[in-house]
């Protein structure tokens, strides 16, 4: 049966990440799970995989059963933005349309989560839990406006790379 | 794709990330949702669509961003063995103070209080610096090819050629068989 490849690329690319950022918001809510139960090995394994890349600050963290998230308010909201991100038509928008569109789109998605995290530096606005997850949400949306349609880009590169493999067998 | 043009801005990137997220205090701005990762992946992605004659698209870039995540990411775990040393010799001197600091504060789950305490005197062992690269080359990897693709859409401004559709294998050709040959029946004469 011939496969239609112009469909099955996308959403084979969409399934890939979604099983990852999937994979990322499930460790980050299974840590503060497991530090529950007492599995302290694997909640510590949970948490120090995030470490690198968030303060994991309790003060400014979501908690599940008197335990912190692995990540912070902000990054909460970046993994799942990128995860919902995933299966959002941004191609019907038109976002990617024009390089002028496509910067015009990453600064105004970006804008509020630079300004949210800028002003609490300033000292002018404090910045709650809900601001910081909307933010870091639209932050991480907009990433998967841009990774799908670049992991897509890829994968067609690769079926014609592997063409003249399949034509001589 | 032009992978030696590409070598170049990685290397810098993930050099420059690397660093920078090992040395205190700027790896704190690595708390700001991997910033130095972003920002690597982005700088990158900045180097390389100045030398590129040809349009840089995104997955040029989301590529070039994990190759400079990856190498940040060992780099990172190579400079920070020389930091942790200095860093624990520095919490021995102060090791009183955190204690009594941990014991003031209540609400801390003890297995964290514990972890603390084992951070001042923990030994740099070749499976827990295993350990770290894999977790850095993952992470950094991962942000720096958020970094990489967020480069690209911001710093490219060349109106790129529509992508070619992806190659689909045709179906192999009806070509009729072939008429069998007339049969040699032999001359005339001799029927």
């Amino acid at each position: 049966m011939r496969r239609d490849l112009s469909k099955t690329i996308p959403l084979l690319s969409k399934v890939l990440f979604s099983a990852l950022w999937g994979g990322l918001c499930a460790a980050q809510i299974a840590a503060p799970l497991l530090a529950q139960l007492g599995d302290r090995s694997s909640a510590s394994l949970l948490y120090s995989l995030f470490s690198p890349v968030c303060h994991q600050d309790p003060g400014r963290s979501f908690s599940i059963c008197g335990y912190s998230l692995a990540v912070c308010h902000r990054c909460a909201g970046i993994y799942w933005g990128l995860l919902l991100g995933v299966w959002f038509p941004f191609a019907l928008i038109g976002v990617l349309e024009s390089p002028l569109r496509r910067r015009a789109w990453v600064l105004c998605a970006a804008a509020p989560m630079l300004l949210d995290a800028g002003l609490q530096f300033t000292g002018w606005w404090g910045g709650t839990a809900v601001t910081r997850a909307i933010t870091g949400f639209v932050f991480g949306a907009l990433l998967s406006s841009l990774l799908v349609p670049a992991f897509t880009e890829i994968l067609h590169d690769y079926s014609w790379k592997r063409r003249p493999a399949d034509s001589k067998a | 794709m032009d992978q030696n043009r590409m070598l170049k801005p990685a290397l810098i990137g993930g050099f420059l990330l690397g660093i920078l997220s090992a040395v205190p205090p700027v790896n704190f701005l690595n708390c700001a949702c991997c910033a130095w990762g972003i920002g690597g992946g982005a700088l990158a992605a900045y180097l390389w669509v100045q030398a590129s004659p040809v349009v840089v698209t995104l997955g040029n870039g989301f590529l070039l961003g994990l190759i400079t995540g990856a190498i940040g990411g060992a780099v990172t775990t190579i400079f920070s063995i020389p930091v942790q040393i200095l860093m624990r010799n520095l919490l021995a001197q102060y090791a009183a103070e955190i204690n009594q600091t941990l014991g003031q504060m209540a609400n801390l789950p003890p297995w964290f209080r514990e972890l603390m305490q084992n951070a001042q005197t923990a030994e740099i062992t070749p499976s827990g610096l295993i350990f770290a690269l894999f977790i850095n080359v993952l992470m950094f990897g991962l942000f720096g090819m958020l970094g990489g693709t967020l480069g690209v859409a911001l710093f490219e401004k060349r109106n790129a050629q529509p992508p070619r559709p992806p190659y689909a294998p045709q179906p192999p050709l009806q070509i009729p068989p072939d008429p069998p040959p007339p049969q040699d029946t032999g001359p005339e004469d001799f029927r």
